[in-house]
C-alpha cells in the first residue's frame, strides 16, 4: 500500500527543511503531511474547478467599484466577523474584520477559507429528483408542484405526523423561526435541527438549574478567569478563535485544566491534563466535589442564597470517595485533588464543556453534575466564572432558541395550550384554526393515558429512523414517517448508520434540501421519488445569527444566490403557498420577489419572543451594533462611548422588553451584582415559589438595585397589582397586561414597569441542584450501554427502558444486557477536526480544507495497535457491535490512551468499503469522500432530550 | 551520416555567431539579480507604505 | 528603515491552519502547493507544540545565492522575492533553505519540476502591481495595498505575527512579560541571525 503518493521532483528523500518533513502523526494521510503529488490531485479536480478558480480570481477590475460587505463565519458558533470584497456579484477577496470584538479579524482554517463557498462547483447546482436511479434536473416550479402533491397525499393517507423535517442551525434566525412556524402550519411537532444531537442535554440541564438554556458567560469574559477547566472541549479543533481568549487569560495567570479521555490539541496547552475513562463524568464531578467539600472549599453563603437542594448532591458525592472515583473512572487521588484545589483556590474559575460532556446516554446528568460543581463553588453569574458551553454550528444557538424544535415554541414556549394561544396572538392566526391543522386522533402517553398531538412533542432527529422503521403499533402516532426533508442537515451526522440506509429505502418521499447534495443523497438505494433542491448559503442570504454568547449579529448578503438556489425563507414561502397555508403563515411579513424580507422576521420575534428576551433585538439596533464593531471593549463586550454608549455588543439575549427599552443585553448571566438595565440578573424563579416546605426563591440575594430585596416570583399582573405598581402601565398596556404575564403580555409594560423598579421580569430564585422533575433528580452515574466494564453494570445500571418516549419505545437495560466487551474491546469515540464542519459536506467540497485531510482515520494507542496487529498507516476496519464496519487508516499514537480509539465525524460517501461517487449528482461530490463514523456507532438515547450516544461506544480494529 | 554533418555545421554555425557579435554579449555577474525591476521593491517605495504597513499591524497583530 | 519579519509564538500557536487556508484563498495556490505549513513537534504527547513555517524571508538569504540565475531580490523593506520569468526550476534553493520554503508545482505528468514558487509575505513580485500577470505568478500584492500578509492578519490566536521586526518584537515581548516565561522566537536565529 501506497501510503504517500510522491510527485517525484517535489519530495525528494533527501530533502532537508521542516517544509518537506512528515510534521506530525497524522502526516502520512494523503495532504496532511507533505506537499501531496500532482498526480493525486489532477485525477480528483477537473479541469471545470480550474476555469472557476480563474473566474474568481482577485484581480479587481479597475473600473468596478469594490464593495465591502460584513458578515459572519459559518462554521461554528464563535462568530467571528469577515469581510467579504465583491465587485460585479463576484466574491473577490476576503479581508479580516479587525474591529470585531470577539475575534478581531482572526479566523481558523474553515474562516480563513470562506470565500470559496461564494464560487463552488460541487453545490447542488439546479433541483433534481431521481428517475429509475438516475439524477433528472428539472424545475423549481416542477419540484415544488410534486412534492407538494405527494405531501398533501401522504397527509390525506396518514395524517400531518406521517411528515417529518429536520431544519437547521445553520440557517438564519429568520430561516430556523420559519422552519418551525412551518411545521407548526403544516399541523405536526415532527421537525427537529441539529441542536438535538449537540447540546439538547446541556439546554435542558442547564435550563432546568438555573433558568436559561445557554452558554452563561461568553468566549470574552474567559479573560476574566483565574482557572479554566475544559471538560469534553476540544477548541482548538472545534473552536480554535475561542482559544485566542482562553490563551489570553493563561498568559494572565489563569490556570487551565483539560479533562479529555483523548490528548486533544486543546490539552496540548493545559496546565494540567487529565485523562480519564470515556463515559464517567459523573464520576469524575462528584470525585471533585468529594475533595470540595471534604476541605469545605464549597463557597456556603452563596449556596445559602442562591442554591436549593445541595445537601442531596452532597449526600450522593459522599459516595464518591478517591478509590471509587478511581475504580471508575481511572482517575487517581492525586489528580483529583490537585484539580479540585486548583478551582478551589483560583476564583473565579470557569467550566467549558462541548460534546464530549453532552452526546451520552446520560447527558443530562453530566451536565448537571458539572453545574453542581460551579455552583459549589459560587461560580455562577459571577464574570471570569459561568458555564461557558460552547455551541456548535454558526446558529445553532438561535435556532434552538427560536428554531423547529419538536418539544417546544419558539422562546422555549411549551406546546401546551396556553403557549399555542400566545404564538397564535403573535403570528394573527385563530387558535382553533391552527389546532384543527394538528391530527385530531390522540396518541398514547406511554402511561395508559393519551394526548393531542398538538400538544405532544414530535420525533427527534436522532430517532428519525425508528419513526420509519420501528412497527406501527409501537410508534405512538397515527402513522410511522413516510416522508422526510432534510432542509440543512447532513445525516451522517447521526448514529446508526446502516439502519438509516433502511429508513431511507422504506420512506415514500425523501427530499434533500441543501446547498450540497451530502450523504442524503447517495447513502440509500433508492430509484424515485427522490429530491434535491438547491437551497442558497448562509453568504447568499441576510438575516441575524446568534452566536454561543447569545449576541445576535447580523449577516449582510455578500452575493446573490449561486446557480438556481434560493434562501430558506423563499423556499418555505414557495412550498407553503404550494400546501395552501402561505396566507396565513406570510401574513405579517413583507415579502420581495417570494422572498419575506429577514428585517420583518425578526421584527415578528420581537413581537413574541418575551420569555427570553429575543424582543429587545430589533433589526436597526443590530445593524447599528455591526457598524460600530469597534467600539465594544474586547473583555467586557461593552460599548465604551459612541451611539451605543453602554450596551453589549450585538444585544445578546435577554435582551427584554421592546426595543425602545434599550436595554444593553445580557453579558453574564444571573450577576447580581448589577442592575437589571446593566444586564444585571439572578437565577429564575420557573419551578414554583416552593417544594416540601422548602423555599425555591433567593434569600438575601438580589441584583444591585432591585426594589424586592429578596426571592421573588415571576411577574404577572397579579403581581404588579400586590405590589402597587399596577397604576404605573398606561391605559393601553393595561388593556393587554390584564391576566397576563411577562411572558404573554404583548404590550410589553409588565417587563418595563418591573425592570423600572429593577427587578428581573423572570423572578428571583435559587439554582437547583435537584431537578425533581428528571429521572434523575441527582445526577447519578450510570455506565454507558456498550460499555467495556460490564463488571460495573450491577453497581451503576442503566434506566428501565421506556414504551413511549418521544413517541417511540426506547430502550436501555435490555441493550446494556448483554456484554459486548470481551468481542468488542475498545471503546470508540468521536469528535471534530478543525478542517471540517459537522457531516462535512460543506467543508469536504472546498478545495483548500479538502487538500489538508484527505483519509478518514482511526486514532489508536500503540499497545492496542500491537495487539491487533496494525501498523501506523495501515487500511483497517473498525467494527461495531451492531453490525457496522468502517475500512479507514490507522493513525497509531499516543493522544489516545490505551484502550480507547478515536473517529472524526466529518467523513462521508463511503459505505463500508465501497465509494458512492457513482451516485452523486455529476460535479457535485464533494472533493473528499470516506467512511462516516457513524455507520459504526450504536443504539443510545439520553433520557431527557433523546440526545444520541456518540461519544462511548465499543468496538475492535481488525486488518483490512 | 546527414545527421552528424547536420551538428558539425551547427556547431561551425553557433561558433561563427559568437564571434561575430562580441559587444553584445553579457557577462554573467554572479550574485547579481537578473530579473524584471520591481517598482513596489525599491527604497521609496518601502518608504511610502512603512507607516501605514506600522498601523496595520498595530491594528491586526495586538490583543487590543 | 522597516525590515519585514515573520514570528511564529509557539505558545500561541493550535494548529488550526487558517493560516495555510487563507493563503491558499488569497493567492489562489493550487492543489499540491503549500507556501505555508504548520510543522508539529511531539505530536499527541505532553510538550507538543507547532509552529508555522512558511519563507522567513531571510537577510542574506541562502536561496539567493545557490541560485545559478540570479532570479531573487530583496525589497528595501526586507522581503525576498523572485522573477518567475527566470527561474529554471533546479532546486537548488531548496536544498539551501533552511525552513524548505520553495515549492515546485508539477508541470507535466513526467514530474518535470515547474518554476519554483513561494510564499512572497504578499508582495507580489516583478509585474505591474495589481495585474494579473502578476498575480498569476505570485499572487496578491497586499503588501502595495498597505496590508499585511494575510496568513497572519487571520492568525486565529495572534500566533503568527508579521511586519516591521521592531514593531513585531515589541507585541511578542510585551506578550512574554505578561507571560513571565521565556522568549521563544521560533526560527529567528536561523532567518536573521543577531539583527
Amino acid at each position: 500500500m501506497k501510503l504517500v503518493k510522491k510527485s517525484g521532483s517535489a519530495q525528494s528523500p533527501s530533502g532537508s527543511g521542516l517544509l518537506r518533513k512528515p510534521v506530525s502523526r497524522r502526516a502520512f494521510l494523503r495532504g496532511s503531511g507533505l506537499a501531496v503529488g500532482g498526480a493525486a490531485v489532477a485525477g480528483m479536480i477537473p479541469g471545470t474547478m480550474v476555469k472557476k478558480a480563474k473566474a474568481a480570481k482577485r484581480v479587481p477590475d479597475p473600473r468596478a467599484e469594490v464593495k465591502q460587505v460584513k458578515t459572519v463565519c459559518g462554521h461554528c458558533s464563535v462568530g467571528c466577523s469577515t469581510i467579504a470584497e465583491v465587485q460585479n456579484g463576484v466574491w473577490i477577496g476576503q479581508e479580516p474584520a479587525f474591529d470585531s470584538p470577539i475575534n478581531l479579524g482572526a479566523h481558523c482554517a474553515k474562516g480563513a477559507a470562506l470565500r470559496n463557498h461564494g464560487h463552488s462547483q460541487r453545490r447542488v447546482k439546479y433541483p433534481m429528483k431521481m428517475v429509475g436511479g438516475r439524477w433528472q434536473r428539472i424545475s423549481w416550479d416542477q419540484a415544488i408542484e410534486e412534492i407538494g402533491d405527494k405531501l398533501l397525499a401522504i397527509r390525506e393517507e396518514s395524517g400531518p405526523d406521517a411528515f417529518w423535517f429536520a431544519g437547521s442551525s445553520k440557517a438564519n434566525n429568520e430561516g430556523a423561526y420559519l422552519q418551525r412556524k412551518f411545521a407548526a402550519f403544516w399541523g405536526s411537532n415532527n421537525c427537529d435541527h441539529q441542536a438535538r444531537i449537540c447540546h439538547s442535554t446541556t439546554v435542558a440541564g442547564v435550563a432546568n438549574t438555573w433558568g436559561y438554556g445557554a452558554q452563561t458567560n461568553s468566549y470574552n469574559d474567559i479573560n476574566k478567569a483565574k482557572a479554566i477547566i475544559m471538560c469534553g472541549s476540544n477548541a482548538a479543533e472545534a473552536h480554535p478563535v475561542a482559544m485566542q481568549m482562553i490563551l489570553r487569560a493563561k498568559e494572565g495567570g489563569a490556570k487551565l485544566i483539560v479533562m479529555d479521555p483523548r490528548f486533544t490539541r486543546t490539552a496540548a496547552h493545559s496546565d494540567v491534563y487529565v485523562r480519564f475513562r470515556s463515559g464517567t463524568d459523573v464520576a469524575l464531578m462528584w470525585g471533585l466535589l468529594w475533595h470540595i467539600f471534604e476541605n469545605e472549599w464549597e463557597d456556603k453563603e452563596y449556596i445559602r442564597q442562591r442554591v436549593y437542594g445541595m445537601e442531596h448532591v452532597r449526600e450522593e458525592v459522599a459516595k464518591w470517595n478517591p478509590q471509587e472515583v478511581e475504580r471508575v473512572t481511572g482517575v487517581g487521588r492525586d489528580a483529583m485533588y490537585e484539580v479540585a484545589k486548583l478551582m478551589a483556590d483560583n476564583r473565579p474559575g470557569t467550566f467549558v464543556w462541548c460534546m464530549g460532556g453532552t452526546q451520552h446516554t446520560i447527558g443530562s446528568n453530566y451536565v448537571r453534575a458539572y453545574n453542581c460543581l460551579q455552583l459549589a463553588l459560587g461560580n455562577i453569574g459571577v464574570e471570569g466564572g459561568g458555564a461557558n458551553i460552547f455551541r456548535g454550528h454558526d446558529n445553532v444557538q438561535g435556532a434552538t432558541d427560536i428554531g423547529p424544535n419538536p418539544d417546544n415554541l419558539p422562546g422555549y414556549y411549551p406546546l401546551a395550550e396556553g403557549g399555542w394561544r400566545h404564538w397564535s396572538r403573535v403570528w394573527g392566526v385563530d387558535f382553533d384554526w391552527l389546532a384543527a391543522r394538528f391530527e385530531q386522533m390522540e396518541y398514547s402517553d406511554g402511561r395508559g393515558g393519551t394526548t393531542k398531538p398538538m400538544f405532544t412533542p414530535g420525533i427527534t432527529v436522532s430517532r428519525w429512523i425508528d419513526g420509519v422503521l420501528e412497527d406501527k403499533a409501537n410508534v405512538a402516532q397515527r402513522d410511522n414517517i413516510r416522508a422526510v426533508m432534510f432542509w440543512g442537515h447532513g445525516p451522517n451526522s447521526q448514529t446508526r448508520g446502516p439502519e438509516m440506509k433502511r429508513a431511507f429505502e422504506k420512506l415514500d418521499l425523501l427530499v434533500v434540501a441543501d446547498p450540497y447534495p451530502t450523504v442524503s443523497a447517495v447513502l440509500h438505494d433508492r430509484k424515485e421519488n427522490t429530491y434535491l433542491l438547491p437551497i442558497a448559503t448562509q453568504f447568499e442570504q441576510a438575516g441575524s445569527c446568534t452566536a454561543s454568547n447569545r449576541s445576535l449579529q447580523w449577516r449582510e448578503k455578500v452575493i446573490d444566490p449561486l446557480y438556481e438556489h434560493k434562501p430558506d425563507a423563499e423556499f418555505a414561502y414557495l412550498l407553503a403557498r404550494k400546501l395552501g397555508f402561505a396566507e396565513e403563515m406570510f401574513k405579517n411579513y413583507e415579502i420581495v420577489n417570494n422572498m419575506p424580507t429577514p428585517e420583518s422576521v425578526l421584527r415578528e420575534v420581537n413581537r413574541g419572543a418575551w420569555s427570553i428576551g429575543y424582543t429587545g433585538q430589533s433589526p436597526e439596533r443590530l445593524k447599528e451594533h455591526m457598524a460600530n464593531q469597534r467600539h465594544f471593549d474586547v473583555v467586557s463586550l461593552k460599548a465604551e462611548g459612541g451611539p451605543l454608549d453602554g450596551e453589549t455588543y450585538c444585544l445578546p439575549w435577554p435582551c427584554y422588553g421592546t426595543p425602545e427599552m434599550k436595554h444593553p443585553g445580557t453579558h453574564v448571566l444571573y450577576d447580581t451584582s448589577k442592575h437589571v438595565m446593566e444586564g444585571g440578573g439572578n437565577f429564575r424563579a420557573n419551578f414554583g415559589t416552593e417544594r416540601d416546605g422548602v423555599t425555591l426563591l433567593a434569600e438575601d440575594s438580589w441584583s444591585k438595585g432591585a426594589e424586592i430585596q429578596g426571592g421573588y416570583p415571576q411577574f404577572d399582573h397579579a403581581l404588579l397589582k400586590q405590589l402597587g405598581w399596577w397604576d404605573e402601565l398606561t391605559p393601553e398596556e393595561k388593556a393587554e397586561a390584564e391576566g397576563k404575564s411577562w411572558t404573554t403580555d404583548l404590550s410589553g409594560g409588565i417587563i418595563r414597569v418591573a425592570m423600572k423598579h429593577g427587578c428581573h421580569p423572570f423572578g428571583n430564585a435559587k439554582a437547583r441542584a435537584l431537578v425533581w422533575n428528571f429521572p434523575d433528580p441527582v445526577p447519578v452515574h450510570r455506565e454507558p450501554l456498550y460499555t467495556p466494564r460490564h463488571d460495573l453494570t450491577a453497581d451503576y445500571p442503566t434506566y428501565e427502558d421506556r414504551a413511549v418516549f418521544y413517541r417511540l419505545p426506547t430502550r436501555w437495560k435490555s441493550v446494556q444486557a448483554k456484554d459486548y466487551s470481551r468481542e468488542f474491546p475498545l471503546i470508540h469515540t468521536s469528535g471534530r477536526l478543525v478542517e471540517y464542519e459537522g457531516a462535512g459536506e460543506e467543508t469536504r467540497s472546498n478545495p483548500y480544507l479538502a487538500e489538508l485531510k484527505q483519509d478518514m482515520f482511526v486514532e489508536i494507542n500503540p499497545a492496542d495497535a500491537n495487539n491487533a496487529n496494525v501498523r501506523d498507516g495501515q487500511t483497517v476496519w473498525l467494527e461495531g457491535p451492531e453490525g457496522g464496519r468502517l475500512k479507514i487508516k490507522a493513525l497509531v499514537t499516543n493522544r489516545v490512551g490505551r484502550g480507547t480509539v478515536f473517529t472524526p465525524f466529518h467523513f462521508g460517501g463511503h459505505f463500508q468499503g465501497e465509494d458512492l461517487l457513482a451516485k452523486y449528482p455529476e460535479g457535485a461530490a464533494p472533493y473528499v469522500r470516506g467512511e462516516s463514523t457513524n455507520t459504526a456507532t450504536t443504539y443510545g438515547y439520553d433520557a431527557v432530550t433523546m440526545m444520541q450516544e456518540t461519544k462511548t461506544t465499543l468496538c475492535r480494529v481488525v486488518p483490512a | 551520416m546527414p545527421y552528424k554533418a547536420m551538428l558539425v555545421a551547427l556547431a561551425v554555425a553557433s561558433l561563427s555567431l559568437l564571434t561575430a557579435c562580441e559587444q553584445e554579449v553579457v557577462f554573467h555577474e554572479p550574485g547579481v539579480y537578473k530579473g524584471k525591476h520591481d517598482e513596489t521593491a525599491t527604497q521609496e517605495a518601502a518608504e511610502r507604505r512603512q507607516e501605514q504597513l506600522r498601523e496595520r499591524a498595530m491594528t491586526g497583530m495586538t490583543d487590543r | 528603515m522597516a525590515r519585514m519579519k515573520f514570528l511564529c509564538d509557539a505558545e500561541r500557536c493550535i494548529e488550526c491552519q487558517a493560516c495555510v487556508t487563507a493563503c491558499k484563498s488569497e493567492h489562489e495556490v493550487p492543489w499540491g502547493v503549500n507556501r505555508r505549513r504548520v510543522i508539529v513537534m511531539d505530536d499527541g504527547l505532553p510538550g507538543e507544540k507547532s509552529v508555522s513555517v512558511a519563507c522567513m524571508h531571510c537577510s542574506d538569504a541562502p536561496c539567493a545565492a545557490v541560485c545559478p540565475v540570479d532570479c531573487f531580490y530583496t525589497t528595501a523593506d526586507g522581503i525576498v522575492l523572485h522573477d518567475k520569468d527566470l527561474c529554471i526550476g533546479c532546486g537548488y534553493c531548496f536544498y539551501a533553505c533552511p525552513f524548505g520554503a520553495p515549492q515546485y508545482p508539477q508541470q507535466s505528468a513526467f514530474g518535470v519540476r515547474g518554476k519554483m514558487d513561494k510564499c512572497t509575505f504578499c508582495a507580489g513580485g516583478p509585474e505591474t502591481a495589481h495585474s494579473e500577470a502578476e498575480y498569476v505568478k505570485y499572487g496578491a500584492n497586499r503588501i502595495a495595498e498597505g496590508k499585511l500578509p494575510l496568513c497572519a492578519e487571520m492568525c486565529s490566536t495572534k500566533a503568527l505575527l508579521a511586519g516591521d521586526g521592531d514593531v513585531v518584537s515589541d507585541i511578542y515581548r510585551q506578550r512574554v512579560m505578561r507571560r513571565g516565561g521565556r522568549p521563544q522566537t521560533w526560527g529567528w536565529q536561523a532567518a536573521y541571525g543577531n539583527a
